[in-house]
């Protein structure tokens, strides 16, 4: 049972970071029609820049949200000169151009900050003591932390998209594009606000997260999959779909590395490959996602 | 007068067409048996090793550029058919060129198991599979240690070179590994011509071009994609054969996602749905991180030469969609312009009414002979590639 907690509680905490990743994956694909494979280098280059904006002597706290800054003025430029200049039915070129920018912008985090991994402070105590006992199992403040922020931000997100004129624009925006300008909304506008959510998303999450994976340009290279597999079984267009989607996937991933002997923890990135095909072969729009209808 | 020389007019089948497809055949054929002389073995197994990365990209064109589907797993492909050699010839003894069979066949079925799910799927979504499978290879290799080595890696795959004086010397190793690179891209080139000038071809084109209409006319979708996918894939585990026994060390950290990335960075540089343009991007992504490091301090060569390959996969993305091989045609059509052959009416099936004057009616249309200047090259337009090749 103490296993079985762990092992729950382990997969909310990994799933946590899928989410966050799917949820930026889903801001961009929402609008653009875009998959980003660039976010975690973008996210990776944010979480240097605030490593050094800290190791200058900024507070952690200002030096992350200088970064998130950045990070969504970054996504917001992408948009605008890499991505929109492709018009809107352009999946493999701005595919392309999305591996263009991974390859340019892994190796120049490489060319500045060298190949080493280096330690990320955390913002919270993260020593081996620092846990809260959940049923005998351990959760620490960090994966507290990440839970919180991931919360924080659905429920602002989900307001803003629900509540707000610009989050209805964006819907708008979202599901009919044509319609949408015809009544005045600015949709190139609205899609760069997304890649701009994005940004500032993946810039979040980096810092998070960096205090227990250590800062390598490498980090996000495993989290790439497990994100697109969150983003693709909560359907792509769904934000909390896409939340939802990745804490199922940390947990049933970690039970069954657990309870399956055969998978075990070298073959964890297996069980996120299959949930993938399963949902694609089974239900390409995913949990939530809505269905797409074309005239041929 | 001289600016009207150019482009030259030349019949398609003419003594002068004739003439000039023989002098670029010899030409070929005579660098590259050339080099082995020219170059010292140092640079020859740079060579070998740009021509392994060619047969995989041979087979990535013929999924991409003829297919248009794209692929991020031909790095696990690569890896495959690698693995399947090195594991055969070491650890059972099975003799190189079996091995070499198996590891084609091993990943053409493979590529056509990750077809089934491809099948379903349209755009971005195929690309996730295939991402998806490019990403799990390594962490496989990892797991099945027992056979694979794990982590740690496989090392001293080997295929003795025959025995010929021609191989003896010391420098037999390179000039051997040399000339099974080239003969590798060699048939994997003229099997990808060849199928994509046949029936298949015509299918697979027309299913890339416009889906619905080339099912309406008949054209056997599955069967199709299927089979394209596990030729690719197939293709790619040949030049995965030829990098273990050129290299001898296999590594599972080797066949990482990077890879891919640089495999379809190359296509794209190289010119996408064109016969050429794979063996120039094959080229292009392994020298110019070779140009990278020795322009600079080797550590960082590396990582400079991802933002080059990064850098200018975004800048031919967005202006020369026909990468290199692109360039290269419409510079070509510059000098020289086919007019093509009008097909000759079959006497049996033909009408009595076959107008006489038909040749002078094409010879004149500029669209028909801009359309086919190079018959090598089947130029039609790719999702992944030329949307709009260059024009002079």
């Amino acid at each position: 049972m103490e296993l079985f907690i762990t092992r729950l509680l382990d997969g909310i905490s990994n799933g946590a970071v899928y989410g966050f990743l799917a949820l930026a994956l889903v801001c961009t694909y929402r609008g653009s029609r875009a998959l980003n494979l660039a976010q975690g280098e973008m996210a990776m280059i944010c979480t240097f820049v605030v490593l050094s904006l800290h190791q200058a002597g900024l507070p952690l706290v200002v030096a992350i949200l200088v970064g998130v800054v950045l990070g969504a003025l970054g996504g917001a430029l992408v948009e605008r000169t890499l991505i929109r200049p492709l018009g809107r039915h352009a999946e493999y070129p701005v595919l392309l151009v999305t591996i263009g920018m991974f390859l340019a912008l892994n190796a120049l985090a490489g060319v500045i900050w060298g190949g080493d991994p280096r330690r990320f402070p955390s913002l919270v105590p993260n020593q081996p003591d620092d846990y809260v006992s959940v049923l005998g199992a351990r959760l620490r403040y960090q994966e507290i932390l990440v839970l919180a922020v991931l919360a924080v931000l659905v429920a602002v997100l989900y307001s803003l998209f629900r509540f707000t004129r610009v989050g209805l624009a964006m819907r708008v925006a979202a599901s009919n594009p044509e319609s949408a300008a015809l009544l005045g909304i600015r949709v190139s506008r609205v899609n760069m606000s997304g890649w701009a959510i994005a940004g500032a998303v993946g810039a979040l999450l980096g810092p998070l997260i960096a205090p227990s994976t250590t800062l390598t340009t490498t980090m996000f290279f495993n989290f790439l999959i497990y994100g697109l597999a969150a983003a693709t079984l909560g359907g792509f267009d769904s934000p909390i779909g896409a939340v939802l989607a990745g804490l199922i996937i940390g947990v049933v991933e970690n039970l069954a590395a657990s309870y399956i002997p055969v998978i075990g923890d070298s073959l964890k990135l297996a069980v996120a490959l299959v949930i993938l095909l399963v949902v694609l072969m089974v239900r390409p729009t995913g949990l939530f996602g809505t269905r797409e209808v074309a005239r041929v | 007068m001289s600016n009207r020389r150019f482009p030259l007019q030349l019949d398609e089948g003419s003594r002068a067409h004739i003439a000039l497809r023989l002098a670029r055949a010899v030409l070929v054929v005579g660098v590259v048996c050339g080099l082995p002389y020219v170059l010292e073995p140092f640079r020859l197994g740079q060579v070998a090793a740009a021509c392994v990365y060619a047969v995989v990209l041979v087979g990535l064109n013929l999924l991409s550029g003829f297919g248009g589907q794209v692929s991020l797993g031909h790095a696990a492909f690569f890896g495959l058919g690698a693995y399947i050699t090195g594991v055969l010839t070491l650890t059972y003894g099975v003799p190189a060129p079996l091995a070499f069979l198996a590891s084609v066949i091993g990943c053409f079925v493979v590529g056509a198991l990750v077809a089934f799910p491809a099948l379903r799927l349209r755009g971005v979504y195929i690309a996730l599979v295939t991402l998806a499978v490019g990403l799990i290879f390594p962490s496989l290799v990892i797991r099945l240690d027992s056979l694979t080595g794990g982590s740690a890696g496989l090392f001293g795959v080997t295929w003795d070179p025959p025995d010929s004086a021609y191989f003896a010397g010391i420098n037999g190793s390179t000039l051997w590994h040399f000339w099974l690179a080239v003969g590798g891209l060699g048939i994997a080139a003229l099997v990808v011509r060849n199928l994509v000038r046949s029936r298949f071809g015509r299918s697979l084109l027309a299913l890339r071009d416009n889906e619905a209409a080339a099912v309406v006319m008949g054209v056997n979708r599955a069967y199709t994609r299927t089979l394209v996918f596990g030729a690719s894939a197939g293709i790619a585990g040949l030049g995965g054969a030829v990098f273990a026994v050129s290299s001898g060390i296999l590594t599972p950290t080797g066949f990482s996602l990077l890879l891919t990335l640089y495999f379809l960075a190359g296509l794209v540089m190289g010119g996408p749905g064109s016969l050429w343009g794979p063996v120039f991007g094959g080229f292009l992504v392994y020298y110019i991180p070779v140009w990278a490091s020795e322009l600079t301090s080797s550590s960082s060569g590396a990582s400079l030469a991802g933002v080059l390959l990064g850098v200018i996969l975004i800048a031919v993305t967005f202006g020369l969609r026909g990468g290199l091989a692109g360039f290269l045609r419409a510079s070509a059509r510059r000098l020289v312009v086919l007019v093509p052959a009008v097909p000759r009416p079959d006497r049996s099936t033909a009408g009595p009414g076959t107008p006489a004057g038909r040749r002078d009616l094409q010879a004149t249309d500029d669209r028909a002979a801009e359309a086919s200047a190079t018959p090598d090259d089947v130029r039609v337009p790719s999702t992944v590639g030329p949307d709009d090749a260059p024009r002079p």
